[in-house]
């Protein structure tokens, strides 16, 4: 089941970034919805975690 | 998604009342009639209370009036009654999903006590393909319905039709905009920007070992972002300031218009004719500008240069006319010769001996004068250039003199039509009527409001605008500190990672912002055509960059503001239905008095080709039997799969109501 705009993620799926952008967007999208209403939502830890899971495979690609 | 049932317990007027809807792919529609007061609106209100807690359809008659039934209230033996309203919804994969919200009142010295819950609501359960999952409450569950349908574009799926009349009149540009935006979600791509922007700045920040200079620069991108979040909001502020008197300065000018007296609602036609007037001259005005500014772009070099290139050709021709260009032989045709040890008229030149070299030195002097005719030779082709440039700057004068005058008409014709303008406001202030001199000074002050709020709104445009580029500029300083530091790797990698993502977010955000308007103007045009009975009166529905709706006259005079109140019903109609169609959100439709204010002539043509723009999507639709007329039963025939009836009984303080099936 969706919960973001199925255009959103269609729209990032055909850009020319590349995967990890994708996933990284997706996961951090997931994470605005939840929040959506929050008058001051933490964010901070889910983003740091979310970017770093990502960067550091990104990084581990790149190296091999 | 669709609605299978909707349950509700002591909501308001309904005791005990099960709907179950149609859920067929061709006869997708319920009909449910009741005359005014049956409890139609509450069938809507029942649906936002139990999706968000919020009656959103509430008129202000009911304002008061509890929500629980009064009836089953007075009945309860120990005072203690349950509301609860239950829905049950089955998605595209054929899983079901219970969405329910119940809260238990007290009567306690005439007055109503919630009596505290052990889960909050609402409650979800949801079936997998064996058994029922749940039920999960509160925040959890909350969260489950809001990404199934966002409370913030339910008005665009649960929707009020007499109220329809006045959406236009209620919403300016900036709402619609509102609108687009949240039903394609695309403030969570605006918050996912600013807290990727925010998070770059810590991750820099918490980086130890940074030089001195990345650190300051660290700072002022620091100061420079909270700063624009400042401007950001203020400009929200302004532009929330704008629509707001756009929105007062309609209302008092549809009173003047409305006016019971004819000169007043004359001045005021007069001076909407006007506007629209001065609203084209000023896109002409803006349109002539670029036209001049481009005619000078064009011709300044050549302007500039034109005594040079003259002198150029000049020297070019006078070369041509005594015979030294074009040239009499190529280049290669000797170099070829001399290659080959032979002359063309088959003599030695190879160097073997006295004669020949003799021979060879005389073709070899051809060489060199040959270069200076391959010279002329490209400045032939030159010439041809100059000249053109030449030409175009014969009509150089000419051009800006047209352009000019035409700017000069322009900017005289608005000066004559805001003079005019503040004549007719004058003459509406000489009124005896003290309501309409009221009205005349409100609609100035609100129109001043506007124009201020405007002027401020451009200013902080520039101020945004301005800093980002600041901020952009300071990114690639600190870069290119990060880079002289071959430890910052894993950092700047980070950042360029962050970036590429706010790149790929905006990009997104823009193209959906660009599409979805373009996809509302078109679907809101063709069926605003295919439902008004004067379709070749109108091109269709217009929206602007600034998301301002307009309705062209075949002549293309604007035509939104003279609508009759069934095609300005029509009109938001359309747009409502293409809102919803490309909001990507599979959502029942529950119309409440859809045809309310429209003539029979329409209402027939309307309901025809309602099943057809809302093809595949659940539809129920709230009806008067006045509305439900012979000819829309007709229209709508193969269409309906249950038709209710809401009948109802006053019992003791409150009303009792049920609904009877009849199809």
């Amino acid at each position: 089941m969706s919960s973001v705009n199925k255009k959103i993620l269609e729209t990032i799926e055909k850009s020319d970034a590349s995967d990890e952008v994708k996933e990284l967007l997706k996961s951090l999208l997931a994470i605005e919805l939840r929040h959506h209403g929050d008058k001051n939502p933490r964010y901070a830890e889910d983003y740091d975690r979310n970017i770093m899971r990502i960067a550091k495979y990104r990084e581990n690609e790149g190296e091999e | 998604m669709q609605l299978e049932y909707l349950n509700m317990k002591n909501y308001r007027q309904y005791q005990n009342v099960k709907i179950d809807f149609s859920r067929q792919p061709t006869d997708n529609f319920v009909i449910i009639q009741g005359i005014n007061g049956a409890g139609k609106t509450n069938i809507l209100n029942a649906i936002t209370w139990c999706l968000f807690g919020k009656e959103l359809h509430t008129k202000s008659k009911y304002a008061g009036l509890p929500i629980v039934n009064t009836s089953a209230l007075s009945e309860s033996k120990n005072g203690i009654v349950e509301l609860s309203v239950e829905m049950q919804f089955i998605g595209d994969n054929g899983m079901k999903m219970l969405f329910s919200r119940s809260i238990c009142y007290r009567e306690n010295a005439g007055k109503l006590v919630e009596i505290p819950s052990m889960h909050a609501p609402p409650s979800v359960m949801l079936q997998t393909e064996r058994d029922w999952v749940g039920p999960i409450y509160g925040g959890d569950a909350q969260f489950r319905i809001n990404s199934l349908i966002p409370p913030e574009i339910e008005e665009y799926f649960f929707f009020d039709g007499e109220r329809l009349d006045d959406y236009f009149k209620e919403n300016t540009g900036r709402d619609i905009k509102d609108a687009v935006f949240e039903i394609s979600q695309l403030q969570l791509l605006d918050r996912l920007i600013d807290h990727l922007r925010s998070r770059k700045n810590d991750f820099v920040k918490q980086t130890k070992g940074l030089s001195t200079e990345a650190e300051k620069t660290r700072e002022e991108i620091e100061i420079h972002t909270r700063s624009l979040q400042v401007d950001r909001e203020e400009l929200d502020k302004l532009q929330k300031q704008k629509s707001e008197a756009e929105i007062l300065e309609r209302e008092f000018s549809t009173k003047l218009q409305n006016s019971s007296l004819v000169y007043i609602n004359g001045l005021q036609e007069q001076r909407t004719l006007i506007d629209n007037r001065l609203s084209s001259i000023q896109d002409e005005l803006v349109d002539s500008e670029d036209e001049r500014l481009k005619i000078l772009h064009n011709a300044m070099p050549i302007i500039f240069g034109y005594n040079p290139l003259k002198k150029t050709t000049g020297l070019i021709e006078l070369r041509r006319e005594s015979g030294l260009i074009p040239p009499m032989y190529r280049t290669i045709f000797i170099k070829n010769l001399l290659k080959k040890g032979r002359c063309i008229c088959e003599s030695d030149i190879s160097e073997k001996d006295e004669y020949s070299c003799t021979r060879r030195q005389k073709v070899e002097s051809f060489l060199e004068e040959g270069e200076l005719s391959e010279m002329s030779s490209e400045l032939i082709e030159a010439n041809v250039s100059i000249q053109e440039m030449i030409k175009k700057i014969d009509s150089f004068p000419e051009d800006i003199r047209s352009i000019e005058k035409k700017l000069n008409v322009l900017q005289q014709e608005k000066e004559e039509k805001n003079e005019r303008l503040k004549a007719i406001s004058e003459e509406i202030k000489q009124s005896n009527s003290e309501n309409i001199k009221d009205w005349e000074e409100n609609k100035q002050k609100y129109s001043k409001e506007k124009e201020d709020a405007n002027g401020q709104i451009v200013l902080r445009d520039h101020q945004i605008e301005r800093r980002e580029n600041i901020i952009r500029a300071l990114n690639t300083k600190l870069k290119q500190e990060l880079k002289k530091e071959s430890k910052h790797s894993s950092l700047l990698n980070l950042l360029a990672f962050c970036d590429a993502c706010i790149q790929t977010a905006q990009e997104t955000k823009n193209s959906i912002m660009k599409e979805v308007k373009n996809q509302v103007e078109q679907k809101a045009s063709e069926q605003f055509l295919s439902l008004i009975t004067a379709s070749s009166t109108y091109k269709g529905i217009r929206i602007d960059d600034d998301y301002n709706i307009s309705v062209p006259h075949v002549t293309g005079r604007e035509a939104l503001g003279s609508l009759s109140s069934g095609e300005r019903q029509v009109c938001a109609l359309a747009f409502m239905a293409a809102l919803n169609s490309v909001s990507g959100f599979k959502v029942p439709v529950i119309i409440d008095t859809p045809l309310g204010r429209i003539d029979p002539g329409p209402r027939k043509k309307i309901a025809q080709k309602l099943p057809n723009y809302l093809k595949g999507t659940q539809v129920t639709l709230l009806v008067t039997e006045s509305e439900y007329t012979e000819e829309v039963r007709e229209a709508l025939q193969g269409k309906v799969s249950k038709t209710y009836t809401i009948s109802f009984q006053e019992k003791g303080e409150g009303k009792i109501a049920e609904l009877v099936i009849t199809k």
